[in-house]
Formats: structure tokens, sequence, C-alpha cells
């Protein structure tokens, strides 16, 4: 059966929920959980025309 | 956790691996199982001239022979692997439709398909039911490969 679950979090109360679920799930499979959670690339997550407004944030 | 399990089947050995595979969870979970497989409406499958060949009664009686080899085979399974099991056989409704009307209504709280893993033409022709079931679905749903 089933022995590593990867399970996703975006930081939402719904993910919070269902992170519970799969640790329920997880502990009655006596199975491994990996958490992730994934950040898009700045370029994906800012338009074209934004990105001159939105630099990256820059060591002081 | 998952107390009562739908297991969506079409007959295919993919759907085997996915009944197997909710049969292997129900069993660790103690959970019921319900193993449904649905059959489409006639005039989804046949159109225009095409229907004086294929008369609705052959094509119902068709339907039902399959889905009875089917859900046989799957309750042989489940008494093999003693496991509480239900069948259902769901007739004239879009395969997707007719597992989240299942589920709804058995009050089920996971529901296990498998994917065919159709791509290009073939997906765009035939859709994906595992996707739509996904997509639609108010209760967790297990895809297998």
């Amino acid at each position: 059966m089933y022995e590593q679950l990867l399970s996703t979090m975006d930081g939402s109360s719904e993910g919070d929920k269902d992170l519970a679920g799969e640790l329920a799930l997880a502990k009655r499979l006596f199975a491994k959980v990996t958490v992730v959670t994934a950040t898009e690339p700045w370029t994906e997550a800012v338009p074209l025309n934004l990105t001159r407004l939105a630099d990256p944030p820059r060591p002081c | 956790m998952f107390k009562n399990i739908l297991i969506a089947t079409d007959g295919s050995e993919l759907s085997g691996k996915a009944v197997a595979a909710g049969f292997d969870l129900a069993r660790q979970l103690r959970a019921q199982v319900t193993v449904v497989t649905v059959t489409e409406p006639w005039t989804a499958l046949v159109a225009g001239d095409a229907a004086f060949g294929f008369p609705i009664d052959e094509y119902e009686k068709a339907a039902d022979d399959s889905a009875a080899r089917i859900l046989s085979g799957a309750s042989k399974l489940a008494r093999k692997a003693d496991i509480a099991c239900a069948t259902l056989h769901v007739k004239e409704q879009y395969p997707s439709e007719g597992i989240l009307d299942i589920a709804d209504k058995k009050a089920c709280d996971l529901i296990v398909i498998a994917s065919h893993g159709r791509r290009g033409l073939e997906r765009l022709l035939l859709g994906s039911v595992a996707v739509k079931v996904l997509t639609h679905s108010r209760v967790p749903v297990l895809i297998c490969r």
C-alpha cells in the first residue's frame, strides 16, 4: 500500500485542514509524509509591464 | 478518516488496478466499499442512421451484461479480501455524472478511480472521466495510474 505521501500546502486555511486529514491518513497507513510548498518564479508572478515596479528586494 | 469509499470501474485493466487499490485502502482503514459502474445513454453512443443497426433493447442488454460481469468480478475480489462491498450499476448516465451522483447519494467520503491517461486528440474527443470527477467532486478523489 502507500508508504510515502506528498502533501502540498499553500498557507491557506483549506490547506491546513487538508494537511490534518492527510496526516491522519498517513498515521493509519503507517506512511511517511513529505509536506511541500511551491513558489512561482518571479517572472511568472509579476506581469511584464509591472516588473519595473516590482523589483525583487535588495539586500541592505 | 475515510469510512465509505466509492470505487468507480469500467472493467478495463487500469480500472482493475483502481479496484485493487481501493480494496487495499478499505481494508487498512476498515472502510465499507461501494463499487459502481456507469453505462452511458444509448443516444450518447449511437446517432443518425447507425441507430437502425444497433437497436436500443440490444444496447441495454449488452450494457446490463457488461455491468454484471464487471461487478461480479469486483464482488469476488471483495469476498477474497474480506471487505464489505456493495455493487451498483448506474444506467443511462454520463460516467462522471453517474459517479458523482452516487457519491452524493451514498454519502461516500472518498472516490477511487483510474485515469486512462489519454492525450492529444483522443483526450479531446473522449474527454477524461477522472478529470471531470476530480473537478466537480465535493469529496477527496484518489486517481490511480
